[in-house]
């Protein structure tokens, strides 16, 4: 449990010391070097311990210190696993961890914000520990979200620089969608195995259904897929090139360790392991095509480990779990050792079109555009509905209720085409009630007015023009991408 | 049901009450402040004495206090906490002292100000401990005049009036169907024992509890209670008020008016639990407008430009959530909405408290005017981010254990209504993300101008107290799920096991095989 809770005390204390003012910037640097250091070397030598216990067969597998919560049958625990695989990478990111500090800190010294990043840092390894040590899917969980907020830090380091910024909250994002994909897995675990246990899971395994098994693969690999960089979420992996230390090179492998973790399970579903192969191989191909066209070493490298990662998903699917955990471990150590030793600098002066063609350096040099496809079909569509909604919210809501906000409202997307709306009121009014009131006053007295009293006249034909006009304004609104789209997912929602 | 031997409910509303009282004969607007502070102080020790004394394995009613208050009417002085209310007493408490020590410094606060919050804080205990539907109401409709001249006398002078008048038409607005409900109800239990009115009327919360509603009345007073509590929760249509007072009110008003979920407690409390059949019947329209709710709040707050009106529109949204909790009809959906209701709704009132902070230093919360304010005031955007992120359910925080039940329990009783709430916690994510680069990181601007204005002491205690509260609710959640545990086993019981329901219909809602 130290291991973990080590790191996370550092970040607490470096947090506290920031938040309250005591560790000032470019102020006892010192101090928070030897929290931040000291933490991580003695995390990293009792994952060491762990690690020797193991070998040695002294560990019991199992350790829990307790109930963290219970809602009717649903027990969470807070327990450890203590053997086997998780045993080897907590030890191994544990030592990755540490050096990485010795490396990286003394730089940061120059650059500034060595508090922040000493405390995030130390908030990375103490959820990567948690991460693989835990023995049950929330604590994993746990770990893996924490692991999203040192990471968000850490590539928000430079947070002067809008780019730095933005380029973090997307990284987040995109892998707080893989999220999704987590909490439905141990949705169906707990409703399927009654556990959220990762023991329990893989035990009963084989009593599940192809349909269980598969469903609960899928959802898992959604996560990995995201938290790994895999097909589509690539694109959250380029932008962490401005990180001091290459947290994002150990996260990626992440994903593959979950995989790892669930043979048991993924081995039930073929149809599971198919698409853990077919994203693994489409992913090798685009990392090797565009880390063949980056112009940096760290940019060529970071494809050069996503290509790998890819091809752990598709030992995968073969099923070829130990050889996918020892390529898993080499990796790592590889690509983070090669960002740690090496400078960043321009690679030479090859032509890449004769390494890669010239239709397919093109679109490596865009990186397959899957970023612009990703905003065009997701973020664009949903800042048109929200867009659109704000201004149903001003102009329609907020006047029907009455006493309507004032000040400037936004610009709905389609407010170039639509005409004023043509009202003569008979009395002004607020609230629904008055309001109400008003308009069938209005309605009354316009029925009298144009229908009854005048028969028909051009105003009559004008208003029905302008009704025309109305609705077919709002069958063009419809039938906009975006609400189909909507329209559609509503119906699947709806049906499920 | 047992009864107090000590009349501490009373003692607790009571005691803002006499606060409010002691402000009206002090001339001095120092010791104004310290009395508020005092009267704010005792009532939240005498809320966490409540708590330790609360009997968390008996599920039933605690600490009743019961007098004749109407004879006639039999309308009673009927006081009292279960599981499910005990916690919001002391949440009141903290959320009031914290709106106090908030506007401590402001000059335009008078004594008025301060008697007023302090009878805001009476009168949403009462509504939390009130077991008379009567006496419920009129705390109810207490709680609209402290708000109206709260916000119309010290809000924002442009849009004060606007604001305050419109919560106060859309709160009397709902308040009639709700009234309405009361009465069918009061009425039905007459009939139901064949006595005679209004001699027979009972308003008793307890007694209608087991008072047979006929079927097709439970539908009626289902609606009319949800349209009643709808109002105030906010959910929409009915939410357009809370970023209008957002905007316009003062901060600390606005911070204690988002805490204070009044109209979800209803819903729960009182909607649910008086017409168990309706509440089974019409639970997919409740998940429906809980999953609009949530995604038009969330979809509404990527629009906006200012930080108050976003938090205004992120409240919004999760009272959608929590309804989604609340129509999942399982144990983790009510205990995750119980205690979304507790957690959520503290960090946002402390965001909206920071939010205050940042428009007492630079006169607006909007984004045209910030920018880069981690450089110029690297604590208060600490403590920002720290309680922003809670609020979108990094663990540590207490927002993750609630969301986990939340969703955990949507997903298995309605498995679209849990995408939709996991859907609506990633739009969440996406606003609070993009606005806080957007206002907080990069390259200062104005902020710059005015470095010297980071959170003072008296600011930084005040953060401290709510930022204890969420490590204490995101490690040990047990300890609040333990509260309420038997209180919502005893509610989901009332609610499943009817004489009715047949048994292949209960099982898909306990996900029996």
């Amino acid at each position: 449990m130290l291991i973990p809770l080590l790191p996370m005390l550092a970040a607490v204390v470096i947090v506290g010391g920031l938040l309250f003012g005591v560790l000032p910037n470019g102020r006892h640097e010192n101090l928070t070097t030897d929290i931040a250091t000291g933490s991580l070397t003695l995390s990293c030598l009792m994952a060491m311990a762990l690690l020797g216990g193991d070998l040695l067969g002294k560990n019991h597998g199992y350790f829990s210190t307790g109930q963290w919560l219970s809602s009717d049958s649903l027990v969470i625990r807070i327990n450890f696993t203590t053997n086997g695989l998780t045993v080897w990478l907590a030890a191994l990111w544990a030592l990755l961890l540490a050096v990485i500090s010795r490396f990286s800190i003394p730089a940061l010294r120059q650059t500034g914000g060595l508090h922040r990043f000493c405390a995030g840092l130390c908030l990375f390894t103490a959820a990567l520990m948690l991460l693989v040590l835990s023995a049950n899917m929330v604590g994993t969980l746990f770990g893996w979200l924490l692991a999203e907020t040192g990471g968000y830090f850490l590539v928000a380091q430079a947070y002067q620089r809008p780019q730095a910024t933005e380029n973090a909250t997307r990284v987040l994002l995109t892998q707080r969608l893989g999220n999704i994909g987590f909490l439905l897995g141990i949705s169906l675990c707990y409703a399927w195995t009654d556990s959220v246990n990762w023991a329990q899971l893989q035990a009963s395994a084989p009593e599940l259904s192809i349909g269980q098994a598969t469903g609960i693969s899928l959802c898992f690999a959604w996560a990995a897929f995201a938290k790994a960089a895999q097909l589509p979420f690539t694109p959250w992996l380029g932008r962490t090139l401005d990180e001091p230390v290459p947290v994002s090179l150990i996260m990626i492998h992440v994903g593959v360790f979950l995989i790892v973790s669930l043979d048991a399970l993924f081995m039930q579903s073929p149809f599971a392991r198919a698409v853990l192969g077919l994203v693994g191989f489409a992913t090798t191909l685009y990392g090797f095509i565009v880390g063949k066209t980056q112009t940096t070493q760290y940019s060529a490298w970071l494809f050069a480990a996503l290509a790998q990662v890819g091809l752990m998903f598709v030992e995968c699917a073969f099923g070829l779990w130990t050889l996918a955990s020892w390529h898993l471990g080499a990796n790592v150590i590889v690509a983070c050792l090669q960002r740690l030793t090496e400078t960043d600098a321009r690679l030479g002066s090859t032509p890449p079109q004769r390494v890669v063609g010239v239709r397919w350096y093109l679109l490596s040099l865009q990186h397959f555009w899957l970023e612009q496809i990703t905003d065009w079909a997701l973020v664009k569509p949903v800042r048109g509905l929200a867009q659109d909604l704000s201004y149903v919210d001003d102009r329609i809501i907020d006047q029907m209720i009455g006493l309507p906000s004032t000040g400037i409202l936004p610009i709905p997307a389609f407010a170039e085409e639509s005409h004023p709306a043509v009202t003569m009121p008979i009395a002004q009014s607020s609230g629904l009630a008055g309001k109400l009131t008003e308009w069938l006053s209005a309605l009354l007295h316009w029925f009298e007015e144009r229908l009854v009293l005048r028969h028909s006249s051009k105003q009559t034909s004008t208003y029905l023009r302008q009704i025309g006009y109305i609705i077919n304004q709002f069958e063009l609104l419809i039938l906009r991408p975006r609400y189909l789209v909507l329209f559609v997912c509503i119906t699947f929602l709806v049906a499920f | 049901m047992s009864n107090a031997h000590f009349p501490i409910l009373s003692l607790m509303i009571l005691l803002p009450i006499a606060g409010a009282v002691a402000i009206g004969f002090c001339a001095n607007i120092k010791l104004v402040k310290t009395i508020a502070v005092a009267a704010a102080s005792l009532g939240l020790a005498a809320s966490l004495w409540l708590v330790y004394s609360f009997n968390p394995d008996d599920g039933g009613l605690q600490f009743i206090e019961h007098h004749a208050w109407i004879p006639s009417l039999h309308v009673e002085y009927l006081l009292g906490v279960d599981g499910i209310s005990v916690l919001f007493l002391p949440l009141t408490a903290i959320l009031t002292l914290m709106s106090i020590v908030a506007s401590w410094r402001s000059p335009t606060h008078s004594r008025l100000y301060f008697s007023l919050l302090l009878c805001l804080e009476a009168a949403s205990l009462g509504v939390f401990s009130a077991l008379d539907m009567v006496l419920f109401f009129c705390f109810w409709q207490l709680t609209l005049p402290p708000l109206f001249f709260l916000t119309g006398v010290w809000g924002l002078p442009a849009l004060r009036r606007n604001a305050a008048s419109k919560a106060i038409l859309v709160s009397i607005f709902g308040s009639l169907p709700l009234l309405f409900a009361i009465i069918i109800l009061a009425v039905n239990h007459a009939m139901q024992i064949n006595g005679h009115l209004p001699l027979d009327l009972s308003f008793s919360f307890p007694v209608l509890l087991e008072t047979q509603l006929p079927d097709h009345l439970q539908g009626i007073v289902f609606v009319l209670l949800l349209i009643g509590f709808a109002t105030k929760a906010p959910l929409v249509p009915l939410h357009t008020w809370l970023p209008q007072v957002a905007m316009a009110g003062p901060a600390p008003v606005t911070a204690l008016l988002i805490g204070l979920k009044l109209g979800i407690y209803g819903i729960l409390r009182y909607a649910m639990t008086l017409t168990p059949s309706a509440a089974v019947e019409y639970d997919w329209l409740l998940g429906i407008i809980g999953a609009i709710t949530l995604i038009y709040g969330a979809l509404l707050s990527l629009q906006q430009s200012n930080l108050r009106r976003l938090l205004a529109f992120a409240s919004v949204s999760h009272a959608g959530l929590v309804i989604i909790g609340i129509a999942s009809l399982n144990m983790q959906g009510i205990q995750g909405a119980i205690l979304q209701l507790l957690n959520f709704t503290l960090i946002m009132a402390v965001l909206m408290l920071v939010a205050g902070f940042i428009q007492h230093r630079l006169g607006s919360t909007d984004l045209h005017h910030l920018g880069g304010l981690a450089q110029a005031m690297p604590k208060l955007t600490g403590f920002y981010f720290l309680f922003m992120l809670a609020s979108i359910g990094i663990p540590g925080g207490n927002v993750f254990p609630a969301e986990l039940l939340l969703v955990l329990g949507a997903l298995q009783a309605h498995p679209s209504l849990g995408i939709t709430a996991l859907t609506g916690a990633v739009l969440s994510t996406a606003c609070l993300l993009a606005f806080s680069r957007r206002a907080f990181l990069g390259a200062s601007t104005r902020a710059n101008r005015c470095a010297n204005q980071d959170l003072r002491p008296r600011e930084l205690i005040l953060l401290c107290l709510p930022l204890l509260l969420m490590l204490f609710g995101g490690l040990f959640p047990n300890c609040l799920l333990g509260i309420n545990q038997k209180a919502a086993e005893v509610w989901l019981t009332r609610l499943l096991d009817q004489p009715g329901m047949e048994g292949d219909e209960l099982a898909s809602w306990t996900g029996a095989p």
